[in-house]
């Protein structure tokens, strides 16, 4: 699954042929082109003259299209010439003369290709549910997804067409795994159907988040600012809350009237349910209850539990419509074809053979079995969630190159591996700090692993350290002062931390208690990894007594 | 210039607020009409009956919804005895009658819905007539206005002018007259005219097309309207029921408070507080001098949303507020794709409250009761409080609307004195003190802070015992507190004063309290106790036959109750009374079961219309009948409904748990048991956790992962955990059951997972 995810978010769904450009009329044969626009035309004289500064800026000056047709293709004749050279197989042979054909391509073409590419595959992968339809708004959503969009989209239709049709739905699922994309698509969909006239609408949305209005005054406020907004009203930023509650009872009534429909999205909605005062819950459920208003109240949560957080009469008034998102399975199925898109426009996707060879590379690179198992280590640590393979195409993506210039196996591995890193924090903060606050911080995980009484603090630290260097005599003896310096540092770096929260004022900061918040391993793994760390402060922090006969090499 | 309340010419009583005729300039010379008209046939205005025959209501065909041929009689029949008439049958489209008798064939009783003569059926333009008969078809024909009165004035000595606002043809519109316009709907638009008032010719009685559905009228003066149009924007906006109660309660407490006598413009006709311009629709600015109370009256502004609204109903510009077209399922209550089924859902909407709430019979006469007393005290009425209680779902605050509007129908028919009501919730209000500004609102139309509203309503309840005379006319103000729990505040100052009004001589307030908790009088302070008496009303949570009945009585009055199996909804009963007794979740458990059933009998029809025949598609638009597969909503669909409604989250998102996110449970659910306590330290758990996968031989795990893996889960709650920031220092705790999670354990994905999960002993 994860596999079939990233196959269809990375793939490049142009293939079909690209549009002819008009200097190329005159050969009178589909050229299968690059479809460049102003901007990128200037990119690839950029391209092509890094060197240059000067005959970058002539180049720019000149037009583009003239140039960018010097470099226009051939048609697509080296196929049967790469099919003679390539070998038996009619795949292989397929598949070699795709590439002999993506190859065929320049450089300036390639490079263009790859960053035009790039562009539109992070701007699919940052805005899964929004844009055109060539973009994220057109992908198709995975299986299950798709089925609560169905059932979603289907109720919601119910509530735009009809009065006296409304519902309250909860979606509950972990972070990053498509509830908001389920929402953000159904409400798009819907919508583009009935909202036809665009200075009146018919269905409006109003988007609050449990998190940033999770208090009454502001989430009213924010109610009626989009309320006017959809409606055509003029917004007043000064009304109190009294005003804003009035406004929406008065809201309610016109809506009704009117025959519209609005659809309250409360994401992180257990930032509302925590309240023990839940008026925004009770006033939005309570009027649905009350009146055939064309409403619907969509909640999306994280936790499981959060209907038992509401206060009883919100209960009452909720219906108990669950949908649960859930993660992504395990198991890798076969993946489906992605859905061809028309040919590319200025910003769209680059189609023709650039699109094809893309597809083919990505579907070689993606069946690599080391790919693969990376991926199935991501999953099991928990960060295969959609959000964070998207965080992984993301960054392949951005780190091609123009040479050959489409995806390999080996950058996906290296975007899997950095994610899977990702929690690693610690880890990377100790392997990025200098030798004395290394120093510092294994003198304190020293004492608190002897224990006694009184735990660390910055002069029992000192004097470890001290002691350890009188005993070795290394180079990294260094004075209070400095010491002191990157204590404080490492204090910040949130490394160490006061057990009982701040200390006391006028309590003297070189006898305050610290603790070190990394584990055992974080900071044997940071060392490790460290640049320059001396063996010595290895052997240091692993045994309690250094013999004074064990090598140090100061270098 | 000075404001008249009424009119009176010929005999006939014009209000403020009636719809009335208004001859026209164009409209030719008036000739008296015939209020009645003949049939087609017979020629006769009256044919009497044989005797025997049953006497229908004589009813009239509406609108052009959609014939229904579902051939149910219309059950209000009454026996008919010597000398009734025939009914006389309206036809929709050229509004021409003809008695029941002399069609051919006849008809025994009036159809219903929609009922076309031949010629309309046919297609055939309706035959012109040598002359308009009836008024109203001399105001379709353009030849007679019709218009609301918005006021009567008249300035010195001069004749009484009238202020009109404009009703609208169809054909005035911009859409021009449609498809799905009745015969005699009419739009009331915004624009106004003045004019002498002897222009108007008699009152006309327009209504709501659901009223007029109800009970068709005896006369043939009758007209629609059901939308408000914008000529301007050329938008609709619908005129909704409750509101028009509302307007005609409105009336009622203005004539208890005196003018002041010093402003000489006014005189006791006047209608002091309805400061409505009607001859523009922008507000003026108007404050009076309330000498009684010491303040001024502002009306009411409000200040968000950029518009001013002078009354309640308001009249502001509708904009993008406006329906643009009527949309086609608004009309004639049609139920859309689905049919039974559908129909049956929208019956079963909260929203669809009855009139009268089925088995709450004794508790809405306790109510009556209580408030009867109430209001027949009149000068008398102290100390009358009564506290209602019953957990959230019981009716309590429907059964007590619907008793005030029993009783103010009753008072506007004389057999009650009249009564003022105030409805205050505690949820919809800022804070508990907004509760004195509320009232004051409601009461007097001033808008004031809460501080102000106190000292104000301090006098109005006769703070020394003298002031509350003069607001008189001896009117009972009944409160009704909402959510009366969220008004304790920590000196209960609010409650208090509220209740300690209620016991002063001249205050004539009776306070109905509504709350969850039983006891919450004695958990009061004993001062405010004492004043609430003695009298409680609990409502019990609704028993299995209640919750069936309640269900059985929606259905029928929407009339479909052939969509449910009885067995389906005892199921939904049985269920519901078990855990809480609470009517909004077994209506929604029905309501889920018959869009369950509804997406099933689609997916049928779509995987078998060859075998429907050629009327397949338009019978999946209403086929009512559908009995062959699954027209009718099953047990098995109310169980579908109770899976999703009342299952539990967490089984399978411990399915779905990745790998790691397992291990950790394992690993927090053996240190639990071997440390005895219930949460246990993360690097406790992680400890073992290291331990049990070096004794298998995998590799261990970072602690970062494990420190993300402990928040993720806390994050769902499916532990409870501290905040990540402690790292391993976290306490955990497992927020499911142990037993749940050892069966999401043994489970084949995660065996798939971890093969020597199943050889642990998990509880």
């Amino acid at each position: 699954m994860p596999i079939d995810w990233l196959k269809r978010r990375t793939a490049l769904t142009g293939e079909a042929t690209a549009r002819n450009r008009p200097d190329d009329s005159e050969s009178g044969e589909e050229i299968g082109s690059i479809c460049v626009s102003g901007s990128s035309a200037d990119e690839v004289t950029a391209f092509t003259d890094s060197t240059n500064a000067q005959s970058k800026r002539a180049l720019a000056k000149a037009s583009p299209a003239k140039r960018v047709s010097k470099a226009a293709l051939p048609p697509v004749r080296g196929a049967p010439a790469a099919g003679a050279e390539a070998g038996a197989e009619a795949g292989g042979a397929a598949n070699a003369c795709v590439l002999a054909s993506f190859a065929a391509l320049s450089a300036e073409e390639r490079a263009a290709g790859v960053r035009a590419a790039a562009r539109f595959i992070s701007r699919r992968l940052t805005d899964p549910a929004g844009g055109g339809p060539e973009e994220g708004g057109g992908m198709r959503l995975r299986g299950e997804l798709g089925a609560h969009a169905t059932a979603l989209g289907r109720r919601l239709a119910d509530v735009a067409a009809r009065p006296g049709v409304n519902t309250s739905v909860l979606l509950v699922g972990p972070r990053g795994v498509g509830k908001t994309l389920v929402v953000e698509r159904v409400l798009t969909q819907l919508a583009a159907e009935v909202n036809r006239d665009p200075g009146c609408p018919v269905l409006g949305v109003v988007r609050v988040n449990g998190g940033v209005h999770a208090e009454e005054r502001a989430a009213f406020r924010e109610i009626a600012r989009q309320l006017c907004m959809t409606f055509s009203l003029q917004y007043q930023r000064s009304a109190s809350l009294e005003d804003n509650m009035g406004f929406l009872a008065d809201m309610f009534l016109d809506l009704r009237r009117g025959h519209k429909a609005v659809v309250f999205v409360l994401d992180e909605f257990d930032g509302f349910a925590r309240r023990p005062k839940q008026t925004l819950l009770y006033n939005l459920l309570d009027a649905l209850h009350r009146s055939d208003m064309q409403s619907a109240v969509l909640c999306l949560s994280v936790r499981h539990d959060v209907m038992h957080m509401m206060e009883k009469r919100v209960l009452s008034r909720f219906s108990f419509r669950k949908a649960l998102v859930l993660s992504l399975a395990a198991e890798l199925r076969t993946p489906a074809r992605p859905a061809p898109a028309p040919a590319g426009r200025a910003w769209g996707p680059p189609g023709g053979a650039f699109a094809v060879g893309w597809n083919a590379a990505l579907r070689r690179a993606l069946a690599e079995p080391a790919l693969l198992a990376a991926l199935q280590a991501l999953h099991d640590q928990g960060l295969a969630e959609p959000r964070d393979l998207a965080q992984v195409a993301q960054l392949a993506v951005l780190g091609l190159a123009g040479d050959p210039g489409f995806l390999r196996a080996a950058d996906l591995a290296a975007a899997v591996t950095e994610v899977a890193g990702s929690q690693q924090t610690l880890v990377d903060a100790v392997r990025g700090l200098s030798v004395l606050e290394l120093y510092m911080l294994v003198a304190v995980v020293r004492l608190q692993r002897r224990g006694g009484a009184g735990g660390a603090s910055f002069e029992r630290a000192f004097a470890e350290y001290s002691s350890l260097q009188r005993l070795h005599r290394t180079a990294d003896a260094y004075g209070r002062a400095a010491a002191l310096r990157a204590f404080e540092r490492l204090l910040g770096a949130a490394l160490l931390e006061h057990p009982g929260g701040r200390t006391e004022r006028g309590a003297l900061r070189e006898f305050a208690p610290v603790e070190a918040r990394a584990a055992h391993q974080e900071i044997e793994a940071g060392l490790a990894r460290h640049a320059s760390c001396p063996p010595l402060l290895k052997a240091w922090l692993a045994h309690e007594v250094v013999h004074q006969s064990a090598p140090n090499d100061d270098d | 210039m000075r404001r008249l309340r009424h009119f009176e010419a010929d005999g006939e009583t014009f209000r403020v607020g009636d719809a009335a005729f208004v001859v026209t300039e164009d409209g030719g010379e008036y000739e008296s009409d015939e209020e009645n008209e003949p049939c087609e046939i017979c020629g006769e205005v009256e044919k009497p009956h044989a005797p025997k025959q049953a006497l229908a209501r004589r009813g009239r065909c509406a609108d052009r919804s959609r014939a229904r041929g579902c051939g149910e009689q219309d059950g209000r029949e009454q026996e008919g005895g010597e000398g009734v008439l025939v009914p006389m049958l309206e036809c929709g489209g050229c509004l021409r009658g003809f008695h029941l008798d002399c069609l051919n064939p006849p008809l025994d009783d009036v159809p219903k819905g929609d009922w076309l003569c031949e010629a309309c059926a046919a297609g055939n333009p309706p035959p012109r007539r040598a002359r308009a008969l009836t008024a109203v078809e001399k105001l379709l024909a353009g030849r007679l206005g019709l218009a609301r009165v918005e006021g009567f004035w008249t300035r010195g000595d001069g004749p009484p002018m009238v202020d009109l606002r404009w009703f609208l043809r169809p054909e005035d519109l911009h859409t021009g007259r449609l498809r799905h316009h009745g015969a005699r709907e009419v739009f009331l638009g915004r624009g106004t005219a003045e004019a002498p008032a002897e222009c108007l010719l008699r009152p006309v009685p327009v209504v709501s097309r659901r009223a007029f559905a109800e009970a068709p009228p005896a006369n043939n003066d009758v007209l629609v309207c059901d939308y408000l149009y914008d000529e301007i924007a050329q938008v609709f906006q619908r005129r909704l029921e409750d509101e028009e109660e509302e307007q005609a309660a409105d009336g009622l407490h203005l004539d208890d408070y005196e003018a002041d006598s010093g402003s000489d413009a006014l005189s006791d006709d006047d209608e002091a507080f309805k400061l409505v311009a009607a001859t523009s629709l922008k507000p003026k600015s108007h404050t009076m001098p309330l000498s009684a109370f010491g303040f001024r009256v502002h009306k009411r502004v409000r200040k968000q949303g950029g518009r001013e609204w002078t009354e309640k109903r308001g009249a502001g510009q509708l904009g993008a507020l406006g329906a643009a077209e009527v949309p086609a399922a608004a009309l004639g209550g049609d139920p859309g794709p689905g049919g039974l089924l559908a129909a049956a859902a929208a019956a079963l909407a909260p929203a669809a409250v009855p009139r009268s709430m089925p088995c709450r019979g004794a508790e809405r006469a306790a109510l009556a009761a209580f408030l009867e007393e109430a209001v027949a005290a009149g000068e008398d009425c102290l100390g009358q409080c009564l506290y209602v209680s019953g957990v959230p779902g019981t009716g309590k605050t429907a059964t007590a609307l619907e008793v005030v509007r029993d009783l103010r129908r009753r008072a506007t028919a004389g057999q009650l004195p009249a009564f003022r009501f105030v409805e205050l919730n505690a949820l919809r209000l800022p804070s508990p003190q907004h509760a004195y500004s509320a009232l004051l609102e409601a009461l007097t139309g001033a808008r004031a802070g809460p501080k102000a509203a106190l000292a104000a309503l301090e006098a109005l309840f006769g703070g020394a015992g003298a002031g509350g005379a003069r607001g008189g006319g001896g009117r009972v103000t009944v409160l009704l507190v909402d959510e009366m729990d969220l008004l304790v505040t920590r000196q209960q100052s609010v409650l208090y004063n509220i209740f300690e009004w209620s016991t002063r001589p001249g205050a004539r307030l009776a306070v109905i309290g509504i709350a969850n908790t039983l006891d919450l009088p004695e958990r009061l302070l004993p001062r405010i106790a004492s004043r609430l008496g003695g009298r409680r009303l609990v409502f019990q949570p609704y028993s299995r036959e209640q919750l069936k009945e309640i269900v059985l009585t929606r259905l029928a009055d929407a009339r479909v109750s052939a969509a449910f199996n009885p067995r389906a909804i005892e199921y939904a009963a049985r269920k519901v009374a078990a855990v809480s007794g609470d009517v909004r979740r077994v209506l929604e458990l029905c309501r889920k079961g018959a869009e369950v059933a509804a997406e099933e009998a689609a997916a049928t029809a779509a995987a078998s219309p060859p075998a429907a025949g050629a009327a397949a598609a338009p019978a999946a638009g209403n086929a009512p009948l559908g009995a062959r597969s699954s027209g009718c909503v099953e047990m098995r669909h109310v169980d579908a409904a109770v899976q999703e409604m009342f299952s539990a989250a967490h089984m399978q998102l411990l399915g779905r748990a990745c790998r790691l996110d397992k291990l950790l449970l394992v690993a927090l659910m053996l240190e639990t048991r071997f440390s005895g306590r219930a949460e246990a330290y993360l690097e406790d758990v992680a400890a073992r956790l290291a331990s049990l996968l070096a004794a298998r031989l995998e590799p261990p795990v970072a602690p970062g992962d494990i420190v993300a893996a402990a928040a993720r889960l806390g994050a769902q709650r499916l532990l409870l955990a501290d905040a990540g920031g402690r790292r391993l220092r976290m306490r955990v705790a497992l927020n499911v059951a142990p037993a749940d999670v050892a069966h999401a354990l043994r489970g084949a994905a995660a065996v798939a997972a971890v093969p020597w999960l199943a050889q642990l002993e998990l509880l």
